[in-house]
């Protein structure tokens, strides 16, 4: 069995007094509690921070922890020595589940004595969601603990939004009634649309000439492709509305907005590239006449020219 | 919507039900009915998914050696963390759609 070094693992040299321990402890604690640090590391750091404090904190705990740390070998490995029984252990007690396998052969029982069947935890869990499985009912196979459930995900689900699954969450103890699941939903970004509230997005990349004389553009929704008019003389940014093309909601539908990105072409031709000129000598246009009064770029186009 | 009253939730979340008034005194949840005023507790009525919250205020509570009042804030400054991370990532992704 691995020794747990609880100094170590709280930080703290074993002749720490108990106000350096709950320090060292409390320090830890707001850093990795699983309520407070979302990262998959997070929760097991806790749990042996907690059991940490749970042993060092009390007097006679410690006390016998200190006298058990003797009984280390060289490799890291331990064996508590023949005939050990914790003082502060209830014989007969179930095993807390959150504990090591260190923490129980010392101090076993000792900690999880209770009256009568417990009912299961509450759990919660994120439950990753494409925009696409929110358009209509969709069911959905989750694991949970070895489990799987097939859990329907009505349509209109939103990001954020919590879905229970009653009695699928941790199972009770002697009979007693398991915990609820809860479901986190969380939209994952998608390769084409983006999210703002229930609208979403999609950024249409068009050619310059496309933006200067307007025309019909091909555009993808949730539920297949949709013809839009791109007026003459569209900016980039622009954006055009396509009512209840968006995510259905509870009480609302939201729209789909088309947001026009003009881009160059990768390659220009020579006769391309006769054309930019020609156009470039007619044109009278001056992105950054904005500018004028100031003399920083109206001082570098005049000495460009 | 399923709703529990204040004994129901006592028990589900293993809280006394000082604890709970004290919870909803600060806002950390508030009853879907019943006016949360001294002395009406009994009357309150809960959302069910208010015991999530009251699971997460109870262990942050317990863990981390915070008052309720702490417990609200840093549930609060979670909450918005949380919100506005998601949000810079949505900016985050429609901007890159630009700079590509």
């Amino acid at each position: 069995m691995e020794f747990k070094d609880y100094y170590k693992i709280l930080g703290v040299q074993p002749e720490a007094d108990e106000k350096e321990i709950k320090a060292a402890y409390r320090k830890l604690a707001r850093k990795y509690h699983p309520d407070v640090n979302a990262d998959a590391e997070a929760e097991s750091k806790f749990k042996e921070v907690a059991e940490a404090y749970k042993v060092l904190k009390d007097a006679e705990k410690r006390a016998e922890y200190d006298q058990l740390r003797q009984f280390r070998d060289a490799r890291g490995g331990f064996q508590p020595p023949p005939g050990w029984q914790s003082a502060g252990a209830a014989s007969g007690g179930g095993q807390e589940a959150d504990f090591s396998d260190f923490f129980e052969s010392l101090f076993g029982g000792g900690f999880s004595r209770r009256c009568g069947p417990r009912p299961g935890r509450d759990l919660e869990m994120e439950l990753p969601l494409f925009l696409e499985d929110t358009v209509a009912d969709t069911r959905k196979p989750i694991s949970v603990h070895g489990r799987t459930l097939n859990v329907t995900i009505p349509a209109g689900t939103a990001d954020n939004e919590r879905i229970r699954l009653k009695g699928k969450g941790e199972p009770g103890a002697q009979g007693a009634p398991a915990g609820d699941l809860y479901l986190r939903v969380r939209l994952v970004p998608h390769p084409v649309f983006d999210l703002d509230g229930h609208d979403l997005l999609v950024t249409v990349p068009v050619a310059p000439w496309e933006a200067a004389l307007g025309g019909k553009l091909q555009v993808p929704t949730l539920t297949g492709r949709i013809s839009l008019t791109l007026p003459a003389g569209s900016q980039t940014g622009r954006r055009l509305r396509v009512k209840g093309k968006g995510l259905a909601g509870k009480k609302t539908q939201g729209d789909l907005y088309a947001i026009i990105k003009i881009v160059m072409p990768d390659r220009i031709s020579d006769q391309d590239r006769e054309l930019w000129r020609a156009l470039a000598e007619q044109s009278d246009f001056d992105p950054r006449a904005d500018w004028a009064g100031g003399d920083g770029p109206r001082h570098d186009k005049e000495s460009g020219k | 919507m399923n709703t529990l009253t204040l004994t129901e939730v006592c028990r589900r979340v293993s809280l006394p039900e000082h604890a709970v008034i004290e919870i909803v005194e600060v806002g950390i949840v508030t009853p879907v009915a019943g006016i949360p005023v001294a002395g009406s507790a009994h009357t309150w009525c809960f959302d069910d998914q208010t015991l999530i919250v009251l699971s997460r205020a109870a262990r942050l509570h317990e863990d981390l050696a915070l008052d309720w009042h702490g417990v609200a804030l840093a549930l609060e400054l979670l909450e918005e963390i949380d919100t506005l991370r998601r949000e810079n990532e949505q900016l985050r992704q429609r901007l890159n759609r630009f700079l590509d």
